[in-house]
């Protein structure tokens, strides 16, 4: 009842339906992803938009990518809340690194530096990724994702340092992988 | 082929795309089909019928009214009195902290009802060249954020605690180190990248303090001076 309290307007009511009705089977993937076992997702999912109510300011086009990105780190962020609840440290562990395996590669460009480059970004480790989607898409503020995050800003200035350093060695990588194969090819 | 420099406005251009990628993919694999179980849609359909509640309590208050409002008075009189004023305003805070492979989880308990006003200390013992450049101050959380010429950064945390938060620190630093302050014990990570992380509870607070390049000697008069009036320091 205390959270109803946090959705004043009768805009911030629609969309906060239309949100619930276009995304909660994104979010159910999101935190079966972590938690495989659908009544716990589900609990998980019901939490993320119990926390959506305090934040729907946030939200802004229900269709825009911001949104998916912000929802999937709610109700990801739920997810791992849960878990550590319920679960030991290994498990957890094993599933976080299994989820981040499960999203995959894919290839939108035709240069095939760009393509690794995007790949790059889309397999950084979840809690970096998350940090840098809602920073670098969202345009979020640092205070504002340490909030969605579950962490201190502190925390999130960290990530984004050591995830800089980590993406540029992961390109110096691919470049000399890159060179070394037209070499052999040439 | 050029150097690339992971930059703010090289992500800027990159990540959406990355983004996009990402979300077409997590949508291939959504199943679309889920039956969600009526516990959950039942849930769901209490959260999304707020309105309907809330006009029903709003009715309920303005016809209880006076009535109301004096036994909520003297049911808050008989709770004070028969606990003591003393009990009431007793502040205790437990930390359970919980460690994970490449994180903490600590998770505060307290009986304080976050009523109180956040006390804000602001420190006042900065390493050389250090300039304030941004305060961020609400009623439970005060952050000072300071820099020296070089754009190395100081950021001083003070936040109160509150009943069931949960706070998440990296575990992947390489050395911890414990460091005795006035009777308190304060916390000091070190990261391979050059940043401390130093964590100190006091009172009904949790003290932080996030830098680059600084010493432990540093560490320990930045929180003496901040937490502690020169005559409150045991010598």
């Amino acid at each position: 009842m205390i959270n109803l309290m946090m959705i004043d307007t009768p805009e911030d009511k629609r969309k906060f339906v239309v949100l619930y009705e276009k995304y909660r089977h994104l979010m159910m993937k999101i935190t079966m992803d972590v938690l495989h076992d659908p009544y716990l997702a589900e609990d998980a999912v019901h939490n993320a938009f119990i926390s959506l109510t305090r934040n729907i300011d946030k939200v802004e086009e229900p269709d825009g990518i911001p949104t998916k990105l912000y929802l999937i780190a709610c109700a990801r962020n739920a997810a791992i809340d849960l878990y550590r609840k319920r679960s030991s440290q290994v498990k957890k562990e094993t599933l976080l690194e299994e989820a981040a395996e499960k999203d995959g590669y894919v290839t939108y460009i035709d240069s095939e530096l760009e393509n690794g480059i995007l790949d790059i970004l889309k397999n950084l480790p979840l809690k970096y990724r998350d940090v840098f989607m809602l920073k670098y898409v969202n345009h979020m503020e640092n205070q504002e994702i340490a909030e969605v995050c579950g962490i201190l800003e502190g925390t999130v200035r960290q990530r984004i340092a050591r995830g800089k350093v980590m993406i540029e060695r992961k390109i110096k990588e691919m470049e000399e992988n890159l060179n070394g194969d037209n070499t052999g090819n040439g | 082929m050029a150097i690339i420099r992971v930059t703010d406005e090289w992500l800027y251009q990159y990540m959406p795309m990355a983004a996009e990628a990402l979300l077409k993919e997590m949508e291939r694999e959504v199943d679309y089909g889920y039956i969600f179980s009526a516990g959950f849609e039942k849930r769901m359909k209490r959260l999304l019928r707020r309105e309907r509640y809330m006009k029903i309590w709003n009715v309920v208050h303005s016809a209880g009214g006076k009535g109301v409002r004096i036994a909520v008075i003297v049911l808050m009189l008989v709770f004070v009195l028969s606990t003591g004023i003393k009990a009431y305003q007793a502040a205790f805070f437990d930390t359970i902290r919980t460690v994970w492979e490449d994180s903490m989880l600590y998770r505060y308990m307290t009986n304080t009802k976050g009523s109180e006003e956040l006390a804000v200390h602001e420190p006042s013992y900065l390493p050389e060249g250090y300039l304030c450049v941004e305060k961020n101050v609400n009623e439970s959380f005060s952050e000072y954020l300071y820099e020296d010429k070089a754009g190395g950064q100081l950021i001083c945390q003070q936040e109160m605690v509150q009943d069931g938060k949960t706070v998440i620190y990296d575990n992947e630093f390489d050395e911890k180190i414990t460091v005795f302050i006035n009777g308190c014990t304060a916390e000091v990570y070190r990261y391979d990248d050059g940043v401390t992380c130093s964590y100190l509870e006091y009172g009904n607070y949790v003290y932080t303090i996030f830098a680059e390049n600084i010493s432990i000697e540093d560490i320990r008069q930045i929180f003496l001076n901040w937490l502690w009036r020169q005559d409150e320091i045991k010598k």
